[in-house]
């Protein structure tokens, strides 16, 4: 290989941060802002809203289901390539919308093929990519790139609800299309490249020699790294990040759809639970961020237990604190605790299983978080209609989340990632 | 049928309610017409791929 010229000051991995950040940011919030779409399409069409939440929630389940084979598309034909194929067809779907003309129509871009190129230009895809160009500040930077999805509803989300005062819905979807294709394709275009190799750089920025091996000890190898997937369901680790996702999903989707409900079923205003849903969401940003650097410096499994048994704490203030303080400390527990098992997780899959099928591996986590997810938003639904309240289904909650915190303590981690393997002390090449 | 909310993985949904809660509050403490509301968001989804390609341009090694 060649040797690189005079590396910059900061390490290209943060450009491709920065970069997937952005991606995502503007991706899922072009998305998310189908909030503000409601009503003004509702009164063209005349739909429910229960029947644009169908949509919704098919859209959940076709993004699950196809990330894993997106994830494998991932493997074989490198991030870069898929990610930015997802923002076009991503970017395409959203100018699409602006077509709306039947539900069926509306159905099937926004629930089936917008939901399958999320897969592409995803959370999941971005936090792999970002995994090959970093090892000791994983977790960092995957915190970082997830960030992304948040600062996406804090940012796009206002944006849309402003710009549809201004111009119709039509021409508003036509815009965060257009925002996408022309703005953020082109970044991603020019910044994304699939692996630190490819510019004759080491993960972390490492220092490359002159004569092209590496100042740092030779990179060790994983006992579990696989280079098919399949192999990764034959050891505990894979199923326990799996079981631990499930119950994630099921614990943030059935409080992101029942979360407002629950409220005002307990006698709040709309406006007291909307705000503690956006305190909930301001939180998540702040979390997220602050779980990174701590995972590099103290591991994985540790931190992950600690989240879940953290927003178990907060499913119980919910249900047993009087008043509005169990709501409100909900808010301030679960919104920190909601993203941050995203970067615990998939640096986790990473540093247990390698880079050869990061892709496809952390499709499959993300499949059974989405499963876990629709079957707490069904749950949540189901359990009030026959009991009268959400304390039960809440209270099952968190009784999953102390399981699931047993669960991730229980990860050997130090047996079997590559960040507690011992080094081999002689120079390896800079493109090993 | 729940209310609509569309969470895609963590995010923060789309929820009606939490939409317009968000606006009110933003007309209530800020107090902008729309227009300058959506330049101000729009300049912020700007300033990002603008701050990444300039970066990019400033460190650069000259070969």
């Amino acid at each position: 290989m060649n040797r690189p010229p005079r590396t910059s000051n900061i390490y290209y991995g943060w450009f491709i941060v920065a970069t997937t950040f952005f991606v995502i940011m503007v991706t899922m919030g072009a998305r998310n802002g189908v909030g503000v779409f409601v009503l003004p399409m509702s009164e063209e069409f005349g739909w429910s809203r229960s029947l644009i939440s169908f949509a919704g929630a098919l859209g959940i389940l076709v993004n699950g289901i196809s990330q894993p084979f997106l994830g494998n598309a991932y493997d074989k034909v490198g991030g870069r390539k898929l990610i930015l194929y997802g923002v076009v067809a991503i970017g395409a779907m959203v100018v699409l919308l602006s077509l709306t003309f039947h539900f069926i129509y509306f159905l099937l871009v926004f629930g089936v093929f917008m939901a399958i190129a999320m897969s592409a230009g995803s959370i999941t895809t971005g936090a792999a990519l970002v995994s090959k160009w970093f090892q000791r500040k994983r977790g960092t930077a995957i915190s970082i790139t997830s960030a992304g999805a948040s600062m996406g509803g804090l940012i796009l989300v206002p944006f849309t609800t402003y710009l549809i005062i201004l111009i119709d819905w039509r021409l508003t979807w036509v815009v965060l299309g257009a925002m996408i294709l022309l703005l953020v394709f082109p970044v991603a275009f020019f910044m994304l490249r699939n692996e630190p190799a490819e510019m004759g750089l080491l993960p972390d920025g490492d220092d490359v020699s002159p004569d092209g091996t590496s100042k740092r000890a030779q990179r060790p190898v994983g006992p579990l790294e696989v280079d098919e997937w399949r192999h990764a369901f034959r050891t505990p680790v894979m199923w326990q990040l799996c079981a631990t996702y499930f119950v994630c999903g099921f614990t943030t989707l059935i409080m992101a759809f029942h979360f407002v409900p629950n409220a005002v079923e307990e006698g709040f205003s709309k406006g007291t639970a909307a705000s503690a849903f956006g305190l909930l969401s301001a939180m998540n940003t702040i979390g997220v961020l602050v779980v990174g650097p701590l995972a590099d410096k103290w591991g994985n499994k540790n931190l992950l237990g600690f989240v879940y048994a953290f927003r178990g704490v907060g499913y119980a203030c919910l249900v047993f604190l009087p008043g509005q303080w169990g709501l409100w400390v909900f808010a301030v527990i679960g919104g920190s605790s909601w993203i941050a098992t995203v970067p615990l997780t998939t640096a986790l899959t990473a540093d247990v299983y390698g880079l050869k099928r990061v892709g496809t591996l952390t499709g499959m986590v993300f499949l059974s978080h989405q499963i876990g997810g629709s079957i707490g938003i069904q749950f949540g639904g189901i359990m009030r209609d026959v009991t009268g309240s959400y304390d039960v289904p809440f209270v099952i909650a968190g009784i999953l989340l102390v399981l699931a915190s047993i669960t991730s303590f229980a990860i050997q981690e130090r047996k079997y990632s590559v960040r507690y393997q011992p080094t081999n002390p002689s120079p390896a090449p800079a493109d090993s | 049928m729940y209310p609509l909310i569309v969470p895609l993985h963590h995010e923060a949904p789309g929820d009606p309610t939490l939409m317009e809660w968000i606006k009110e509050r933003m007309d209530s403490v800020i107090g902008l017409e729309a227009e300058a509301m959506v330049v101000i968001f729009g300049l912020m989804v700007l300033v990002i791929p603008l701050g990444i390609l300039v970066a990019y341009r400033l460190q650069r090694p000259r070969d």
